[in-house]
């Protein structure tokens, strides 16, 4: 009897230890190539060698393992094999690229996010690629021009190339506006601010989506103040999704969000609130909710990204509605000149850790076949049967889902005529004008910052700066009308003395050299 | 001085005699003592190692140079806290909510544990003790989800409003409100499971005290006045010792789900601080130095209700 009682107390203890044990040791297996070896794949004679990309805010889709056609066939051509290492769903990007460096769990090539760059280039921590890149990846070296890499040179203390830059030459957003609610209360496009406003009143009181309720936003936007940045573009103010760039005021380049544009459209945004025209939940709207209210025909102007719009027309016509969406040039403003916030170089889009640094040759190898021109079509179309079939004779890409595999690219290269191929890729053809229309609007009121390329360097020391924590409450709360709109005038003096002043010098120096 | 050797010797001897006992014993008991061992590794392992770490507060952390690589700055970080205005701004907040917390929300599960006692059908009983349990085991992301959607502009509680002919209110941007939903969301979510000490501590407790009572002429509230509380004391002095060790630390969940930026000058607490610097924006530094700093308080706090305990002979140790 007690002897039954020692043995089963000795397995219950081995289990425990097996547990533990069990939980730590899974950790070496990811950075050795494969070596289970699949059976085909006779030709190489060598193993292929495995980069393990991380990026972040992936699209639809499940993460395709190594047996995929897409990345075998870029495996045949590259000899190296495209591990995606992704955030698990709902978890902050920021964070899990951060716990993933502290733990020095370094994927071979990653996508920083937050400012992480500039923690790896001040520490040591980045590898140099001004030697690497000519060699392993032409095609990008080439590709990418002279003035965006000059740009990367300035992010470092040294002049050296760290990362590989995003080039978007073309404005990625814009003011979106419901024509199909303009004719219904049968009013023509605003001109000037006074017209945008009338428009938006008549958005509220006469019913535009029919359905007899008086349910409608006239515009709306997110919690944090963001994404709404078209009623901030109107009055000349530097913005990027909700977050104040630096451009010129006053002759110098400085912050936008302390610029008397920016009070001026507080102010403006503020009237809006109280009057009902701003979605009184703004703030307090989640990404989801507030693509909801879009989704659900409620919302008549808004800003967003006019390449992702499929999804948006697909939700409202399940909600039997037909919607024709349009650029919305910015009206007029008395004494500010709009524009929409272009930021197209420099900003960082991949970077190589010094701890892998071995595998760095291949990596550059991986992200040249989506640079390299001849891929071109591989990349656009990929695999027939998986991203595309073919229509008469001609190839036809496949809608996304959340069953399918994602297509993994690298390329973040676009220019007027890649996105031209891209729309005609991704929206049925009936769609391709309005799509194109949006952006023709939008590129006439675009204008490159003055700030594009900055490096977050700029910001060490002073988190709540980077992070314009101050901005968005004051934003916040003068909307709301806690606070009287002279408020602001205080916030431009505490966010000086909290480092915005010194923040302010350091743009100054940078945009002296990077001139 | 004979009596001085003697008294060493005696000493000496029953070090030994202890030291000999101990061997004894786990030559006795050896599997207890082995059952005992995952514990005291997992501490050593996940406690007290990471504690060496703390060393990070007095440095100037970089993630690629190490401990070993990194400057030392002394006290620089601490200074650095105690002159940023935001700082003080968190601190308040975080001994507001926790002061908060300590008031209302603790006494609600004894109230809750003695109204459970009274109820006498069982099957009751135990429905609305489920009941109770449930919310606790939602996630507080789920929990801050309802509470947003039933003080929205068209939730529950302004549609109530509404028909009483008073406009919306958008709580959860109001700073005045803030406080007050998360000590009620926090009873909502906890009491229930923290009835369950109290309730077995209640059932411990020996008949024959009611009965005396009853033949005494206390009424049921009279019992519960003189019978169940004092002697639901101890239990609660413990918990409340337990509880006031972690004064400072909030829950980091509860408060981050709920916060917006209207809220930050009275809901930014130092967890949520901490995460934005430190997870989000990478200065180990300073917010280790964040982290002792609420350690000690909490430390200090501990040490001094422990005190005043162990004057009514109630203290943890």
């Amino acid at each position: 009897m007690k002897k039954n009682y020692y043995v089963f107390m000795l397995a219950a203890f081995l289990m425990a230890l097996l547990l533990i044990s069990g939980c730590s040791s899974n950790e070496e297996a990811s950075e050795t190539p494969d070596e289970s070896g699949e059976t085909g794949n006779s030709e190489g004679s060598d193993e292929a060698a495995v980069v393990t990309v991380f990026k972040s805010h992936m699209g639809k889709g499940t993460k395709p393992d190594s047996s995929s056609e897409h990345l075998q066939y870029v495996k045949e051509k590259t000899g190296v094999e495209y591990e995606l290492m992704t955030t698990p769903p709902g978890s902050d990007p920021a964070e899990y690229i951060n716990l993933m460096i502290a733990s020095e769990d370094f994927p071979d090539i990653l996508r920083p996010i937050g400012g992480v760059e500039q923690t790896l280039i001040n520490q040591g921590g980045a590898l140099a690629l001004d030697e690497l890149l000519p060699k392993y990846a032409p095609n990008a070296w080439e590709k990418i021009p002279e003035e965006a890499w000059n740009i990367v040179r300035t992010a470092s203390p040294d002049g050296k190339i760290y990362y590989i830059p995003k080039v978007y030459m073309i404005p990625e957003r814009a003011a979106l506006l419901r024509k199909d609610w303009l004719d219904a209360v049968g009013m023509e496009m605003p001109k000037t601010l006074e017209e945008y406003k009338e428009m938006l009143i008549a958005f509220r009181d006469q019913d535009p989506n029919g359905n007899g309720k008086q349910d409608e936003l006239p515009t709306s936007g997110r919690e944090f103040g963001r994404w709404m940045d078209h009623l901030f573009a109107m009055f000349g103010v530097a913005m990027w999704e909700g977050y104040p760039e630096w451009d010129i005021y006053n002759g110098e380049i400085n912050y936008a969000g302390t610029s008397e544009n920016m009070k001026a459209a507080i102010a403006f945004i503020r009237e809006l609130y109280a009057e009902g025209l701003l979605d009184n939940e703004t703030f307090l709207n989640k990404g989801d909710v507030w693509a909801a209210k879009v989704n659900n025909n409620l919302v008549g102007s808004w800003y967003h990204l006019p390449a992702n719009l499929g999804e948006k027309i697909t939700a409202l016509r399940e909600g039997n509605t037909e919607p024709y969406i349009v650029g919305l040039p910015l009206p007029e403003v008395e004494g500010f000149e709009g524009f929409i916030t272009q930021k197209s170089m420099g900003e960082p889009e991949w970077i190589i850790p010094k701890a892998s640094e071995e595998n760095a040759i291949n990596a550059l190898k991986l992200l040249d076949f989506f640079y390299n021109p001849e891929n071109e079509e591989f990349v656009t179309y990929g695999i027939e049967g998986m991203q595309h079939e073919v229509v008469d004779g001609e190839k036809v890409l496949l809608p996304s889902s959340d069953e399918k595999p994602l297509v993994l690219g690298m390329a973040n290269f676009t220019t007027d005529e890649t996105m031209k191929v891209r729309i005609e890729n991704s929206f049925p053809e009936e769609e391709q004008q309005m799509i194109t229309d949006i952006f023709e609007v939008s590129k006439a009121d675009a204008r490159r910052i003055a700030g594009d390329g900055m490096p977050s360097t700029v910001y060490e020391g002073y988190p709540d700066i980077q992070s314009h924590k101050l901005f968005q409450e004051y934003l916040t709360k003068i909307v709301i009308g806690e606070w009287p709109i002279e408020k602001f005038d205080e916030f431009v003096e505490t966010w000086n003395q909290s480092g915005g002043e010194e923040v302010t010098k350091r743009v100054q120096e940078w945009y002296e050299k990077a001139k | 001085m004979e009596e001085q050797a003697k008294v060493l010797a005696q000493n000496k001897s029953r070090k030994q005699l202890l030291s000999n006992r101990l061997v004894k014993n786990i030559r006795k008991h050896w599997v207890l003592y082995l059952m005992i061992l995952p514990g005291i590794i997992y501490y050593i392992v996940f406690k007290y190692i990471p504690l060496l770490g703390s060393v990070i507060a007095f440095q100037d952390y970089q993630i690629f140079n190490g401990i070993a690589g990194s400057p030392w700055v002394g006290l620089d970080n601490f200074i650095h806290l105690l002159n940023y205005e935001d700082f003080h701004e968190v601190l308040r907040n975080t001994a507001l909510i926790a002061l908060y917390q300590l008031i209302f929300q603790f006494p609600a599960p004894i109230i809750l544990a003695l109204l459970f006692n009274e109820v006498r059908i069982l099957i009751l009983k135990k429905t609305v003790q489920s009941l109770f349990y449930l919310p606790h085991f939602l996630s507080w992301v789920v929990v801050g989800g309802i509470v947003f959607e039933l003080l929205a502009n068209q939730g529950i509680v302004n549609a109530i409003r509404e028909m009483f002919g008073y406009a919306p209110i958008l709580f959860m941007q109001e700073e005045a409100y803030f406080r007050t939903i998360v000590v009620i969301s926090g009873i909502w979510k906890e009491v229930g499971w923290g009835t369950i000490i109290y309730l077995a501590a209640i059932t411990a407790i020996n008949p024959s005290l009611y009965e005396a009572a009853v033949i005494d002429g206390a009424n049921r509230f009279k019992q519960t006045i003189y019978i169940t509380l004092p002697l639901l004391l101890p239990t609660i002095t413990v918990l409340f010792l337990l509880n006031i060790g972690n004064f400072l630390e909030l829950g980091f969940d509860q408060i981050f789900n709920l916060l917006t930026p209207m809220t930050y000058s009275v809901g930014d607490i130092i967890e949520t601080y901490v995460y934005r610097a430190g997870v989000l924006q990478g200065q180990y530094s300073l917010t280790t130095a964040i982290g002792l700093f609420q350690s000690v308080i909490g430390f200090a706090l501990l040490w001094i209700f422990n005190r005043l305990a162990r004057k009514s002979e109630q203290g943890l140790w």
